[in-house]
């Protein structure tokens, strides 16, 4: 909702079920203050019914747009109420069933991918170019054709261009309840848990979840894992009430560069397999109280004793790791950056059976190319956040700047330059090792940015719309699902999905039961994904 | 072993072969018995209203047992057509006077019956008939239309906890087809759970339901939702003991009768809805019938509107060869807990030897293991009280103190997230002089719940600065002194418990007026009040009067400390005992320890009560309960069990093993690896280094050194931090003032003090722990630094010097030759002194308590 010469214009983004039976609208809006308001909305012949509104100044963040924000006051009618009405009496007994059948199945994924750009990637800068917004907010960088007739993408993508036959690009995701995930904690959060943080219980990622809830192919591997885990919002990661064993294990460090290794997956250094299997044999020589008795825990430490070994010794886990087992050809096709190096770490992962990979790079400001350092002067803290000259060619330290200092320009190789070169080429390499078949592969960051562009050359928060990427999985290629007006800023689609949308798909292309729901230590019932629904067009 | 396991698995098959026998015999309800006293509940029987029903309850004695006899009994009325019974439910059929008459084994015993208000209109009431109902038929549950979102887009209140949010539901919401006044059968609320439509939900009603009618009713009435002016004020339950099952007497009818603000009451079995905590043992029917199923405990719960009360049962079960032999009883702990081994049928195992007493009463008093010289003094040691002696030398070190503040200041979020600049070591320190001093318990909580001023002054005052919210001192405090998780109702009444939204509320209440400000200030303000959430009561503060409450000058947390360490409050001794029995076994008489509630009954009622009342007689005085629990044989079992204990696990008959806490089991590797010292040295460390600061102080005033500016001389701001280091105990994690955040205790789920809730420390071993252990920085450096301190020994030396240090005892004749010719085989020798230590803390003897 946004003023316009005085009125308030109703947004339907994450009500859209109502919008084809409004018939008044058109409030009057005051400028400052708080005024309470109504719409009315007729249902059917019979009913009409009444929605207040509290009509509030937008104060959750110092947008360039003057936004207003709303609070039904009311309940809200459910999209499930309103099929009811929309389908006519005749299909008003709609039922739980008949309606469940009506939900995708999806089952598909065995494996997900995700990669996390954080910061808030400007979408209309990417995914969702605006060559019609005004010239003085319209981004740079020109819509460009690709391989799908109709399909565009900003020319920063030239290299998913040639392959968003393989994407469906869903430009009407959006925050629900603005204002809860629109810092860079609460909304990593977000896109880890699924679920709006602020509950009274903190929701575990989605990806401690998937590996509670379907366990892994490859026993000496864990099953979820965080690349590298060293991005400032990779805290906001949690397992929360779940058991400490699923906990994203984070591979640490740079793999770009050349001495990495990830620590505790292979023996340490003076512990050749040699000496580590003398060790075992003592150990069973030694390790006789006990026998026969002792209990499950006895028995569950012994058993992960086992698995643990195996971890360590398998030739499997180092392997999984080990960037140098891929020739030097396919590590220049990611790029030789740390960002590069990190999506070919995932895919090698995910090639060897991890559950859940997910990527939440940041590039240093001492990174790595090609095995030797490089300096980003600067660059101090390269994420998405670009609050100031977000066009800048190199770092973005402008005198008065506010919040974006320490990031790159949009466009630099630390940032979209990689970005595309390395995205493009995972989602070919997946598809050539057969791996798009049955993994799922989202693009997903917390929010968008501002349409219109501050003062400071930058762009802020933007909660309202954004865009997520898909691939694989049963995913449809060359689709794009929903849109945004003129500038990008507000969904003008029917359809509009929300962060908890997005964790709903990811449960329901795995197949994991979302009716039944997890259990806190003091036995609450936690249903997962309980406010989403799956994004239909991705099956 | 190889005889015991066939005994094993034929005891196994024994509960469910002894249900078999059972089953007939309970019957065949005709076979003789000698019924002494025969009693009917009500003793007089009126009925009231059209709608009206009454619950009889038959009991007799039966040799010295009470038993219901309801199942059993014949009802006859004196007159034909005033009443009708079915299954000892009167219902009335005509005004006028009966009576009813019960006999059973030829003992008969009569109640007088009045009926009135046949013909009269008698409509269903919203709020007492319809809401039980859909809690009842489970449509108002957690995981159905009560859960947050409700389901299938119709939501209910939790257990209709909010009246107003199910009007809406029920009667505007969902186009007015949940209920349809024109044509009631039409209505989705009677439709759906009898899946005359489909329900994701499955059949809910069914056509025999006395639910069914009433719903029906409320409907064709006009579905009226107006709030009575006549309060529901309590529940009573018949029984209202606990009662002992035994075959053939494995039933028992329960009663529930509400009482309202006008003096009425009102039988409510048939609409309260029954749950029983443990269905192997006994459970429970709609109609409120309990039968007993298994040897064991169980707890039946009822619920009416927000009421929950709960009766605990006794199933017992002879087992074949059960013989009870007489086990030492040192004071009444044991009488308590053999009484109740003896009722089921338990037999305890026998007592530990010295090392696994050692061993085990170490770790459990300080955290740490005994060194090798203590193991061998006190297995030399002839003297027959030796144990009773070394509890009262733990109890009296610094790390016992130290050790058990530990896990106060788990609760209270000591870490330097909450508490900045020396705060969490000031708190930490007073946490560990209370102990230390053994303040008394009820003196402890007082200090703190009332404690304000500057939090670097007054230490306790951290308690509030650590959790700013009236919301997070409400949880805390219900969960640190009332052992209850009152959480649940901030947002809603409790599901499994009575807490409401009012008991929540009242309780933020008495913070609401403790302040803190960014300066670390605890204060007290005239004025703040808290309003219920739904009804806008603005609530009196718990354990305030009114006008206590309404006063201004007066501190609403003393009234409420005073509430709560009053002798005889139900909770306070009791939760405290708890934990320390929690602690010392491994597992609480009531578990989890801070989950309090009637509906998660104490494994061993006489003995936590008896644990209490010590408590309270005696000052609240904690070291002597703690005495008192290591004395006792229940403490000193071993964790062999025996034929007939083999499955038994919360009745306290065998020693619980357990892994090694995050502390314990990285002060363990330190100490066992010799890679820490012992912490008897810390003194003379502490001496030195303080003498070492003193003469580098006067070093730097002698030299000219800027007056005030010492603290910038790297020498001593180097010996300054080192000081700080060792008097906080900074390298021992069962005694520092706050958790280190490593990996490894990350692993071992050492709590990060972001929750009252002991469910925050994790205890079930895990993957991450596997490879912390096998392959772990913090074993293989502490390992490897043991060789040095194992090199002046001979081989068989070090071997039992380590597995006197590593195990608390000897190594066994196999052990040292097996162990000592790997170091003999071994080139290096240092790396094969590693691999031995390495291999003694991976074994499970070391990584568990037994």
């Amino acid at each position: 909702m946004r003023t316009r010469t005085g009125a308030l214009r109703l947004r339907w983004s994450c009500h859209r079920v109502l919008k084809p039976v409004v018939r008044s609208a058109g409030v009057p809006a005051r400028t400052g203050g708080t005024s309470s308001s109504y719409i009315l909305l007729l249902i059917s012949r019979t009913q009409i019914r009444k929605f207040e509104f509290k009509i509030a100044p937008y104060t959750t963040h110092p947008s360039p747009t003057s936004g207003y924000n709303c609070n039904m006051k009311t309940h809200l009618l459910s999209r499930r109420s309103f099929l009811g009405i929309g389908l006519g009496s005749g299909l008003a007994a709609l039922t739980g069933s008949q309606a469940n059948a009506m939900l995708p199945r999806g089952g598909r994924a065995k494996r997900v991918l995700v990669i996390f750009e954080q910061g808030g990637v400007s979408h209309m800068d990417t995914w969702d170019p605006k060559p019609d917004a005004p010239l003085e907010h319209r981004s740079p960088f020109k819509p460009i054709r690709t391989n799908v007739p109709g399909m565009q993408f900003t020319e920063l993508l030239t290299k998913t261009a040639r392959v968003a036959d393989k994407l469906t690009v869903v430009r009407c995701m959006t925050q629900p309840t603005p204002g809860i995930g629109n810092s860079h904690p609460k909304g990593s959060q977000y896109i880890f848990s699924g679920e709006a943080p602020g509950g009274p219980v903190d929701m575990p990622d989605i990806s401690s979840i998937v590996a509670h809830r379907m366990g892994t192919d490859a026993l000496y591997l864990p099953s979820n894992v965080l690349v590298p885990g060293t991005d400032e919002q990779a805290e906001m990661s949690r397992v929360g009430f779940l058991p400490p064993g699923y906990t994203a294990f984070k591979s640490g460090g740079s793999p770009a560069d050349p001495n990495w290794k990830v620590p505790n997956l292979g023996l340490l250094a003076d512990v050749d397999e040699r000496r580590f299997k003398d060790r075992h044999d003592l150990l069973s020589a030694l390790d006789v109280g006990f026998v026969n008795s002792g209990g499950k825990d006895v028995e569950a430490m012994q058993s992960l004793f086992a698995q643990a070994s195996d971890m360590l010794t398998n030739p499997g886990t180092r392997r999984a790791f080990d960037l140098d087992t891929e020739s030097p050809a396919m590590r220049e096709r990611y790029g030789t950056g740390h960002r590069g190096q990190c999506y070919l770490l995932a895919r090698k992962l995910i090639e060897s059976g991890v559950r859940y990979v997910t990527v939440d790079v940041r590039e240093p400001m001492h990174s790595y190319n090609h095995g030797g350092s490089v300096t980003y002067s600067g660059g101090s803290n390269m994420n998405w956040d670009h609050h100031d000259a977000i066009y800048s060619p190199k770092h973005t330290n402008i005198p008065n700047g506010g919040a974006g200092a320490g990031r790159f320009g949009i466009q630099t190789w630390p940032m979209m330059g990689s970005t595309d070169q390395a995205f493009s080429t995972l989602i070919e390499d997946l598809d050539q090792r057969g791996l798009l078949e049955d993994t799922l592969v989202c693009f997903v960051t917390e929010f968008g940015r501002t349409p219109k562009i501050n003062d400071r050359q930058g762009r802020d928060h933007w909660t309202f719309a954004f865009s997520f990427a898909f691939a694989g999985a049963g995913v449809p290629g060359g689709q794009v699902v929903g849109s945004t007006d003129r500038d990008g800023g507000y969904i003008n689609s029917p359809m509009a999905y929300t962060i908890e949308d997005y964790a709903a798909t990811i449960y329901e292309k795995l197949g994991i039961d979302r009716s039944k729901s997890l259990q806190t230590p003091t036995s609450r019932p936690i249903y997962i994904a309980a406010k989403g629904k799956p994004i239909q067009e991705l099956f | 072993m190889r005889f015991a396991l066939p005994l094993a698995l034929a005891l196994l098959a024994l509960p469910a072969f002894a249900f078999a026998q059972a089953k007939p015999a309970a019957a065949t309800s005709n076979k003789p018995i000698l019924v002494t006293a025969l009693t009917l509940t009500p003793a007089e029987i009126r009925l009231n209203r059209a709608r009206d029903y009454c619950q009889v309850v038959v009991t007799g004695k039966v040799g010295d047992q009470t038993v219901d006899l309801t199942d059993r009994a014949q009802f006859r009325t004196a007159s034909a057509g005033v009443v009708k019974i079915e299954n000892g439910r009167v219902t009335p059929l005509a005004n006028g006077k009966s009576s009813l008459m019960v006999t059973v084994a030829g003992v008969q015993q009569k109640a007088n019956i009045t009926v009135t208000g046949v013909g009269q209109p008698d409509p269903v009431s919203f709020r007492y008939e319809t809401l039980p109902i859909l809690t009842k038929q489970g449509c108002a549950n957690g995981s159905c239309h009560g859960s947050p979102h409700g389901k299938g887009g119709f939501s209910l209140s939790l257990f209709g906890y909010d009246p107003d949010i199910d009007r809406v539901s029920l009667t505007h919401d969902g186009f007015n087809r949940r209920v349809n006044v024109m044509d009631p059968a039409e209505s989705l609320l009677l439709k759906k759970p009898q899946l005359q439509v489909p329900h994701v939900g499955g059949k809910r009603l069914h056509k025999s339901d006395f639910a069914l009618p009433i719903l029906q009713g409320w409907i064709q009435e006009g579905a009226k939702t107006s709030v009575p002016s006549n309060k529901c004020t309590s529940i009573t339950i018949f029984p209202d003991s606990a009662r002992v099952l035994k075959s053939p007497f494995l039933q028992q009818q329960v009663r529930v009768t509400a009482h309202f603000s006008d003096g009425t009451e009102r039988d409510v079995t048939a609409i309260s809805t029954f749950e029983t905590s443990h269905p192997n043992v006994a459970t429970v029917d709609p109609n409120g019938r309990v039968t007993g199923k298994n040897r064991g405990q169980a707890g039946i719960s009822v619920r009416y509107l927000h009421f929950l009360e709960s009766i605990y049962f006794t199933v017992i079960e002879d087992v074949p060869g059960f013989q009870w032999r007489a086990v030492a009883a040192t004071n009444f702990i044991d009488q308590h807990v053999n009484d109740k081994l003896k009722q089921l049928q338990y037999l305890p195992s026998g007592l530990c030897s010295d090392e696994t007493f050692l061993r085990r009463v170490s770790l459990d008093l300080t955290g740490l293991l005994p060194s090798s010289a203590k193991v061998r003094a006190f297995l030399k040691d002839t003297d027959k009280s030796k144990r009773d002696k070394l509890v009262v030398e733990l109890l009296s070190t610094e790390e016992y103190a130290r050790f058990w503040a530990l896990k106060k200041a788990d609760l209270m979020r000591v870490s330097p997230t909450h508490l900045t600049n020396g705060r969490a070591e000031k708190f930490s320190k007073w946490l560990v002089d209370a102990t230390r001093s053994n303040m008394p318990y009820d003196q402890f909580a007082r200090t703190i719940l009332t404690a304000f001023g500057d939090t670097q002054q007054v230490a306790p005052a951290n308690y509030f600065l650590a959790i700013p919210t009236s919301e997070e001192r409400t949880e805390m405090t219900a969960q640190v002194f009332l052992g209850s998780r009152l959480e649940c109702a901030k947002c809603h009444n409790h599901p499994f418990e009575a807490w409401t939204m009012k008991d929540y509320y009242s309780l933020s209440a008495v913070f609401a007026r403790t302040q803190t400000n960014k300066a670390g200030l605890v204060s007290l303000a005239k004025t703040g009040d808290v309003q219920h959430p739904t009804s806008h009561e603005v609530l009196t503060a718990w354990g305030s009067t009114p006008e206590q409450s309404a006063n201004p000058d007066l501190d609403r947390r003393a009234a409420f400390a005073a509430w709560l360490t009053k002798p005889g409050n139900p909770y306070f001794a009791r939760v405290e005992v708890n934990r320390i029995w929690s602690e010392l076994f491994g597992r609480g008489i009531v578990d989890p320890v801070d989950d309090f509630r009637s509906s998660n009954p104490p494994a061993n009622v006489p003995l936590l009560d008896a644990l209490a009342k010590d408590f309270e007689e005696h000052g609240y005085d904690r070291k002597r309960t703690i005495r008192m629990v290591c004395a006792s044989s229940a403490y000193q079992r071993t964790m062999e069990t025996n034929a007939f204990n083999a499955n038994e696990d919360v009745l306290f008959s065998h020693a619980k093993i357990r892994l090694l806490t995050a502390e314990q089991m990285k002060d363990a590797i330190g100490y066992s690896t010799h890679s820490m010292g012992s912490t008897d040295g810390l003194s003379k460390l502490a001496s030195d280094l303080s003498a070492k600061l003193a003469s580098r102080v006067s070093e730097y005033n002698k030299s000219g050194g800027e007056p005030g500016m010492e603290k910038f001389d790297p020498e001593i701001k180097r010996l300054t931090t080192d000081l700080a280091r060792v008097e906080n105990r900074m390298d021992y994690a069962t005694q520092r003032p706050y958790p280190e955040k490593s990996v490894f205790n990350a692993a071992f789920g050492q709590p990060v003090r972001e929750t009252a809730c002991t469910c925050e420390r994790r205890s079930a071993p895990t993957l991450m722990q596997a490879l912390e252990l096998l392959n772990g920085e913090t074993v293989h450096k502490m390992a490897l630094s043991s060789a040095d301190k194992y090199a002046g020994l001979t081989d068989e030396q070090a071997v039992e010097e380590l597995y006197l240090s590593a195990l608390s005892r000897f190594p066994t004749t196999r052990e040292q030759s097996t162990a000592t010719s790997y170091l003999k085989k071994e080139t290096d020798r240092a790396k094969a002194l590693a691999d031995l230590v390495w291999t003694l803390v991976n074994t499970r003897e070391f990584l568990f308590q037994h």
